[in-house]
């Protein structure tokens, strides 16, 4: 039992590679800086505006109790997209790792301001992102595969590769704890599984069959039982992913599973960041040695950092 | 490795290789009849489907696949005189002209209601605004007072005659079911939606009451 006890010590304390952290932060970064350039600045003022699709009376009636905004709710034109140039200033900093602490800081800001001006027009990739930009705010993601680094090692200064985990860890345990609810929301509550229920095999075939957001109608001809393995696969996968990348062995199966689930997502639904939000946060199961320098060997690398 | 490590990575081990079979068997037990067999009760909303896509089939392997369906909203804007004006949402399927023009289910051909499936290729933003706008549900009351208000302006624009124009507007949630296998999508119902002018300080359209009596 101590022995347990000290591996859940290890597991929050024991110092890991930074890379991992970068490559979170890099492809974070990136995708908040093409979907803000895309899918925001573009309509703006619309999204965001005082005679938008929420307006500034609607806004202020319905904002929930502690919630904030940078954006206020009578903002003019060159107030919002001072805000959402910012945003993608700031996403694109924290993806080349420049000034990264601060960055990060701005870019959690700005994207809460945001979607919390607008939370109307939100999916489940906006709040994963949400997530993954506060988690930014506590990890060391700048020490590697960064500006910030190749600043630090002008000026003849060396900062250690190795990083406290703890954010690292209450990352990979979101993921974890989002399948497995996710998993367990599906399960039928009471009675037997009807239509529109994932226990009853006809949710992929309902989704792809829903007009507005299945991207070809083709894929509407094909009965809801060739989709029903992958429907009840994928309920399996997602209530045992916890314990399923506890352990290395296991750990890889279920991640492949999972980009080829997202990808099959972003394939044929229109959802979205969804799939890629997700996907950004895989990086961070992978082993340490796959992401380090070439002399490194995957005994070296290996600790107890490599859960 | 020590001894709870070690019983942890049995308990690993069992969990996936028990779970998983198990968890499919039961999944599959429970819908053997949903392969075989149709399944009475049908509820009140896949009675109106089914009837409306002229199947009596339900829930068998072979059959029509229960359809998916959704509700796009769609702003109606009546002018004086009586001329109706339908604003279309930005996603969601083609409606025919006839079903745009009327939208009387109950005075139109079959053929009529069909509408036609639009790819959907980002707009997963507005999928989701206008997927509340068409809710029924009170909370969503002023979302849906903002989707009419900008639909508004953006049809109204800055034509301040024909603003003065219009009599009222109101917004239709239109049920649009997809009946598979290669079939047209098809319009099943047209409901009222209510709206509150009132929460906004700019409407861009005369506040008369909202007559809300669109749809069948």
């Amino acid at each position: 039992m101590t022995k347990l006890f000290s591996a859940v010590w290890h597991f929050w304390t024991v110092p890991v590679r930074a890379e991992r952290m970068a490559a979170f932060r890099i492809l974070i970064g990136t995708l908040v800086a093409i979907d803000t350039t895309l899918t925001i600045l573009p309509h703006a003022e619309w999204y965001l505006g005082a005679e938008g699709l929420n307006p500034a009376a609607l806004y202020q009636l319905t904002r929930e109790p502690g919630s904030w905004s940078l954006i206020p709710a009578g903002a003019t034109d060159l107030q919002i997209h001072i805000v959402v140039v910012g945003l993608i200033v700031a996403a694109a900093c924290v993806a080349f790792g420049f000034a990264t602490r601060v960055a990060s800081i701005a870019m959690w800001a700005l994207l809460v301001s945001a979607h919390q001006r607008s939370p109307i027009i939100l999916n489940g990739g906006d709040f994963l992102l949400q997530a993954a930009a506060f988690y930014l705010v506590f990890m060391p993601s700048g020490a590697a595969w960064s500006i910030d680094q190749r600043i630090r090692r002008g000026r003849g200064i060396e900062a250690s590769l190795w990083v406290p985990p703890w954010p690292l860890r209450l990352a990979q345990i979101q993921l974890a704890v989002m399948y497995l609810f996710t998993g367990l929301s599906k399960l039928p509550v009471a009675g037997a599984p009807g239509p529109g229920h994932w226990a009853s095999g006809d949710a992929i075939a309902g989704a792809l069959g829903t007009a507005t957001m299945g991207r070809f109608e083709f894929l509407t001809w094909l009965p809801w039982w060739f989709f029903a393995p992958v429907v009840w696969l994928t309920m399996a996968w997602e209530l045992s992913f916890p314990a399923l990348v506890v352990f290395e062995r296991s750990r890889y199966a279920a991640l492949a599973f999972g980009v080829l689930l997202h990808l099959g997502i972003f394939a044929t639904l229109e959802v979205g960041i969804f799939s890629f939000a997700t996907l950004c946060y895989y990086v961070l199961f992978l082993p340490a040695a796959w992401f380090g320098p070439p002399h490194w060997t995957p005994e070296a690398a290996r600790g107890p950092d490599d859960a | 490795m020590d001894r709870g490590h070690r019983a942890l990575r049995v308990l690993n081990t069992a969990f996936v290789v028990v779970f998983v079979p198990v968890f499919l068997a039961a999944m599959l037990i429970a819908n053997l009849d949903h392969f075989t067999a149709s399944r009475p009760p049908l509820h009140a909303e896949a009675a109106q489907l089914m009837k409306a896509l002229g199947t009596d089939q339900y829930w068998t392997m072979f059959g029509a696949y229960f359809p998916a369906h959704v509700r796009v909203p769609v702003v109606r804007v009546v002018l004086k005189g009586g001329r109706q004006v339908f604003l279309p949402p930005f996603v969601g399927p083609e409606f025919s002209p006839q079903l745009a023009a009327r939208f009387d289910l109950e005075n139109l051909p079959e053929e009529a209601r069909t509408a036609g499936w639009r790819g959907n290729f980002g707009t997963g933003r507005i999928e989701k605004y206008e997927s509340r706008a068409s809710s029924a549900a009170p909370g969503w009351l002023g979302v849906r007072t903002a989707y009419a208000a900008s639909q508004l302006r953006r049809w109204v624009g800055d034509d301040a005659a024909l603003a003065a124009r219009i009599r009222f507007v109101d917004l239709l949630s239109v049920a649009v079911a997809s009946a598979r296998d290669g079939k047209p999508l098809t319009v099943i119902s047209v409901d009222p939606r209510t709206i509150e002018p009132a929460f906004l300080a700019h409407w861009p359209a005369p506040r008369s009451r909202q007559l809300n009596s669109g749809g069948r």
